[in-house]
């Protein structure tokens, strides 16, 4: 398997190399597709054709990097995890949730916010009182409320959701609602 | 230890042509392979990409680890079945590696009629569950299908091996401690709905992953409730709601880099550690197997040039060089693992078959794995090896093959015919692993055998009933069977019907043994065990 | 002053490391003199190292305990019947005091008399002697005592801008350059209010500020007998942090009556202190083609080489048969400058963060080759690049008929110049020197501070696409066992890399 991901200068670059149906090979650069030719010349040498034109490419490679100079540009690559940036589930929820849901049954002690109102991460939205405790519910992330369903005093069940918010642009796209 | 002299000679013309016509074989087995691996239509491409899902191969890129290798299973399953609408049988079997340890992978491919479940998928799909049992292997199911693929419900609902078993398998594999884990990456419906729900973790992608035991066309008929795909089974669903899903992922590649995580944290046991040495390449260059198997299968060849182009620096000790000299035995190395190696070289006599007992009882007791290169017509025939035993001594081979408990592994090189093919530890002998080279041929006996013999029973049972067949009738009726030997006996046949793993590239077949040695060591070698030896 | 007299020299230590050690043990072995190497405990698989025919010890990485350590340099020299130390440059290269202490060990030290050494040493001496030979020097004085009046006329006399600074300290305290007189008396208070803040003193020194400057020097041989000639100028304009990178022979800009009367003047530099050996004098040159002596160095300098390529002649060995007591072979009318040179120093040093050292093994070196092109080098693959001294690794030089050509053997070069394993230097220097000021010759000192403040390496798709094709398709490398442990072998699996039945 030769999915790979490389960060340089800060930007990350998933590489998959394959090979075409002439032989050459095709390398998918974040999902763009590039034809060229490459041959193994030593162990710190590869030959290159591309866009009609030849390239020595030299290279290293220790634990962590690789080294490669070609023309006389330098480019040094940090290996990267595939799994290291993996977030948590919760995280992926948050950011695609739009609906902040009572998490008890209980009633609505205190709402902070209205509609229109921008938030960051981590504001106060409302309070659930239950079971002589108050839950304190905050924003999974930032954005701006959209609705707010109840009245300070309303009884709710668990799940309904309580404030709205306007979602994600990303989820604009992608699921027209 | 002995390096084996090769006796080639690779400027010779007989090289020359072997290496032609394998090399023919090749290109064809080569093009199919390719051919299968597009999985479904255009058509069915376009619209799983407007889905914004990945194709089941970059999803495997997504899952395993960066330069390692992927050893595939089944490519050519269904080959020239089911008017060649289940190109691969609809899914993606294989070891891979992840976080350094070998997984076993099911992937469907819902470009293949929405990776529905033909007879053949369900059994390439069990035998990698066979094979993740066989060796330990932690299972990843790729899940995106839309279950049975209704026109072939009688042979993929009831029986024992049918769909069912996968999910029988699961729930055996999770009591053993074989982990097993579930990715959701389209539809899991109807009975596919447990194989999520067998798992011992499953991850669901939001708004691309549904389980459901009935579907919303179902659900509609059954009680009139009208209900999306989203409420009914969408991952907000299992991740919130039901707990069906244990893991929720916002895309593909951070469902598969939760995958990962999981395979971190999955706590395996280290490998069985089998003492091994360095590696070492062969001394001969294993490319040269192509010129050296003959054109024409019923040409003879010394299986030493072929164990030459296998083992490490192609050295090799013999075990008996001079007795039962039919059957080939010996130690050696493949990557760095000993192994006990067993080769044709002819017909299988009493004494052969007596060494070959022998020689597998030494690797039981020393818990060496075993590797068999089939090329077999088949036991001894005839009055005086009757009289001397030739059934007790080949069941002696038999029996050793089939309580031998080290890993075997069986590659079929030439022919495997009749019970030759039990004795060199066929499909039915628990190989750990079959593989099959480009010109193998597999039945129960060769054609033109066949055709006599069958010729010969026709005429005579024409004859009790006082008709006569003419010489052009029976001709007929030999060629009618040649051909259908000549079909049945292909690779392509076996391997469509999954009677092996998949068919190899000759100058493979070392990558294929060391990966699968080391794959094996993740069940420990038991303490050997034989019955009633026939003396 | 050195003896008249001839003294064989067969055995030379070679008190430094680096190209420079290289160089010196390369002549030594052309001369057939052996060579002793000396290397501290950080150096022992260094160049200079493996290419002397004997090398010495010398102690802890710190310069201080090795390369510095004047008492164990000399012990070694005597212990290994060495006729001769040479310094190379930087570390003793100009210390009066070590020069002294070879003299007074028997041993010939190559380079000038320390007398003359220290004459140019310090800065305010040097000045003065400059003045009674009357050389011309970047007009300045003390501001001390002097009235406005008087202060506002020799401003006008030095000619605007000038430059006003404190006395005392450096590092840009309360440095002002003024361009007109009605800003003189302002900028003064200021400046001396922000100098006794400062340092305590509130002197101010006040002189000619020369905007846009080229660094102009001019190598200067002498033999014991009082013979001194020049070998034409070196322009060393490109420089970042005070710090050399670019050298060229000879200077876009010297007419040739400029070239003789510097020249001149050079060698009555030279003369003044009793020179003897090779040295360079260091002018600054005005935009107005006025030229103001700078210092001089006493030592075979870094950027030699290019001098070498334009007359011919090589310095090192010259220094060496000068040591020796040989009169210089070649008169001043016999020396010429042929073709143009150009050098760039190869440090390990990441241009893009502030030219801070970067330090590392070198995992892979490929050095270019051609007509017209040296590489004076210490480095190999594998060689472990520390901290501990001067970051240069090798210098890179190249020949031909004329500027435009040089400069185009120099990209070409550059471009094969492969040093892997650290930040390389040499795509920034290949913008530099493709650079189209640079290419048309309009340069001075503060060439890189303006037109590479904060140079990236340039975005080219293409190639980028090459290197992550490469990138993807090598191995990473593995972690070696340790020594005493037996390495497991890897299995299979982590073994063949990306591998697929039949495709």
């Amino acid at each position: 398997m030769s999915e790979k991901i490389f960060n340089y200068h800060g930007k990350d670059f998933t590489v998959q190399l394959n090979l075409g149906e002439n032989g050459n090979l095709i390398a998918a650069i974040d999902n763009e597709e590039t034809p060229l030719q490459m041959q193994h010349i030593d162990q710190n040498t590869l030959s290159f054709q591309y866009n009609n034109q030849l390239y020595n490419l030299y290279f290293a490679v220790d634990k962590q990097h690789v080294y490669t100079f070609v023309n006389g540009q330098q480019f040094i690559f940090d290996r990267v995890e595939k799994d290291a940036n993996a977030y948590r589930s919760g995280d992926a929820a948050a950011e695609s949730g739009n609906e902040i849901t009572a998490p008890m049954p209980g009633k609505i002690f205190k709402v902070f916010v209205q509609p229109g109102q921008k938030i960051t991460k981590n504001d106060r939205l409302f309070i659930v009182e239950a079971m002589k405790m108050e839950n304190e519910v905050k924003s999974p992330r930032d954005g701006e409320v959209k609705s707010v369903n109840f009245n300070e005093g309303d009884l709710v069940s668990v799940g309904e959701p309580v404030v709205e918010l306007l979602p994600v642009a990303a989820d604009n796209e992608k699921e027209p609602e | 230890m002995y390096r084996i002299e090769s006796k080639i000679d690779t400027g010779s013309s007989d090289f020359k042509e072997n290496k032609a016509a394998m090399d023919k074989l090749l290109d064809e087995l080569k093009s199919r392979v390719a051919e299968v691996k597009k999985g479904g239509p255009p058509h069915a491409h376009k619209a799983h990409e407007s889905r914004g899902k990945l194709f089941v191969r970059e999803r495997l890129n997504k899952l395993f680890d960066p330069d390692t290798p992927f050893l595939e299973f089944s490519q050519l399953a269904s080959w020239d079945m089911y008017k060649n609408q289940s190109p691969s049988a609809s899914m993606v079997t294989g070891v891979g590696v992840v976080h350094g340890r070998e997984v076993m992978v099911v992937a469907h491919d819902a470009t293949v009629k929405g990776g529905t479940y033909f007879p053949m998928t369900i059994k390439k799909h069990i035998r990698a569950q066979e094979i993740a049992m066989q060796n330990r292997l932690p299972c990843i199911y790729l899940v995106d299908s839309g279950g049975i693929f209704l026109p072939y419900q009688s042979e993929t609902f009831p029986d024992r091996d049918h769909f069912g078993r996968i999910f029988f398998n699961q729930a055996r594999m999770s009591a053993e401690g074989i982990p097993q884990i579930s990715v959701v990456l389209g539809s899991s419906t109807a009975g596919g709905a447990y194989q999520p729900a067998m798992s011992d973790e499953v991850v669901i992608v939001r708004k691309q992953g549904y389980i459901y035991i009935g579907g919303p066309p179902l659900v509609k008929a059954a009680t009139g409730e009208v209900v999306s795909d989203e409420e009914l089974g969408g991952g907000d669903v299992h991740a919130r709601i039901s707990g069906v899903a244990d893991h929720y992922a916002h895309d593909e590649v951070h469902a598969f880099q939760i995958t990962r995580n999981i395979m971190e944290n999955l706590n395996l046991p280290n490998p069985y550690a089998l003492p091994r040495s360095a590696p070492e390449e062969p001394y001969y260059d294993p490319q040269e197997l192509n010129g050296i198997i003959p054109a024409d299968i019923r040409k003879p060849f010394d299986i030493r040039e072929v164990i030459a182009r296998v083992v490490d620096g192609s050295r090799f000790q013999e075990f008996k060089e001079l007795y039962g000299p039919t059957l080939v035995c010996g130690f050696a190395r493949i990557m760095g693992y000993p192994v006990g190696i067993i080769g044709n070289n002819g017909v299988l006599f009493s004494e052969s078959s007596v060494k070959g007992a022998h020689f597998i009882n030494l690797c039981t007791m020393r818990k060496i794995p075993l590797v068999f290169l089939q090329n077999i017509t088949g036991f001894i025939v005839g009055k005086e090896y009757e009289h001397g035993g030739i059934a007790r001594n080949g069941a002696k081979l038999v029996h050793a093959v089939a309580n031998a408990q080290v890993p075997k592994f069986t590659v079929i090189v030439g022919g495997s015919y009749g019970a030759g093919n039990y004795g060199m530890c066929g499909r039915g002998y628990d190989p750990r692993l079959l593989w099959m080279w480009p010109n193998g041929r597999i039945s129960v006996m060769g054609g033109e055998q066949a055709a006599d013999v069958l010729a010969t029973v026709k005429k005579r049972s024409m004859e009790r009933q006082g008709k006569k067949i003419s010489e052009k009738e029976l001709q007929e009726f030999r060629e009618e069977i040649l051909a259908k030997y000549e079909y049945e006996a292909s690779p392509y046949y076996s391997t469509a019907r999954i009677w092996d793993d998949g068919i190899i590239n000759p100058a493979d077949t070392r990558t294929v043994l060391g990966l699968g040695i080391a794959m094996s060591l993740n069940a420990p070698i038991p303490d050997q065990k034989f019955g009633v030896f026939r003396m | 002053m050195p003896k008249k007299e001839i003294r064989e020299i067969k055995k030379i230590l070679i008190a430094n490391r680096s190209e420079i050690a290289v160089r010196i043990i390369r002549a030594c072995r052309e001369m057939d003199i052996k060579t002793v190497a000396i290397y501290s405990e950080v150096d022992a698989a260094a160049l200079h190292v493996l290419l002397a025919d004997q090398a010495v010890n010398i102690g802890a990485a710190a310069p201080a305990e090795s390369y510095l350590n004047t008492e164990k340099i000399i012990r070694a020299a005597q212990d290994n019947n060495c006729d001769a130390i040479h310094p190379g440059y930087g570390f003793h290269s100009e210390h009066g005091g070590f020069a002294r202490k070879c003299r007074e060990a028997g041993i010939i030290f190559i380079g000038p008399s320390p007398e003359a050494m220290e004459m140019v040493g310090d800065k305010l001496t040097a000045r003065k002697t400059m003045l009674d030979a009357g050389i011309p020097l970047t007009p300045g004085m003390k501001l001390e005592g002097m009235d406005k009046k008087t202060i506002a006329k020799k401003a006008t006399e030095i000619g605007y801008p000038v430059m006003v600074k404190a006395s005392a300290g450096g590092g840009g305290k309360g440095m002002r350059i003024v361009h007109e007189a009605d800003d003189l008396h302002a900028a003064i208070d200021a400046s001396a209010r922000e100098a006794q803040a400062a340092f305590g003193d509130g002197t101010v020194y006040m002189e000619k500020f020369i905007e846009k400057p080229r660094h102009i020097e001019f190598q200067v041989i002498a033999d014991n007998y009082g013979n001194t000639v020049h070998l034409f100028e070196r322009e060393c304009s490109i420089q970042r942090r005070h710090q050399k990178i670019v050298e060229e022979s000879p200077s876009p800009v010297l007419t040739e009556d400029l070239r003789r009367e510097m020249g001149e003047t050079a060698c009555r530099v030279m003369e003044a202190v009793d020179y003897s050996n090779a040295g360079t004098v260091e002018f600054l040159l005005d935009q107005d083609n006025k030229y103001y002596f700078l210092e001089v160095n006493a030592r075979i300098q870094v950027e030699h080489p290019v001098t070498e390529m334009v007359t011919g002649v090589d310095l090192v060995k010259q220094q060496i048969k000068i040591a020796s007591g040989e009169k210089l072979p070649f008169t001043q009318e016999d020396l010429s400058q042929r073709g143009h040179a150009i050098e760039c120093r190869i440090y390990a040093e990441d241009p893009q963060n502030n030219f801070f050292p970067s330090i590392g093994k070198l995992l892979f070196v490929k050095e270019p080759q051609g007509p017209g092109i040296r590489c004076d080098s210490s480095i190999y693959s594998g060689l472990e690049v520390n901290m501990h001294y001067d970051p240069i690794l090798s210098k890179l030089i190249v020949w031909a008929e004329d500027r435009p050509a040089a400069i185009r053997k120099m990209i070409t070069a550059l471009q094969e110049y492969v040093i892997l394993g650290i930040q390389s230097p040499v795509p920034f220097l290949k913008d530099v020197v493709e650079h189209p000021v640079f290419v048309s010759g309009d340069l001075h000192t503060g060439f890189i501070a303006e037109h590479f403040p904060h140079w990236q390496p340039k975005s080219a798709d293409g190639l980028l696409k090459m290197a992550l094709t490469a990138a993807a398709a090598v191995k990473p490398a593995k972690d070696k066992a340790s020594r005493g442990e037996k390495a497991t072998p890897e299995t299979p699996w982590q073994s063949i890399g990306d591998w697929q039945l039949l495709s």
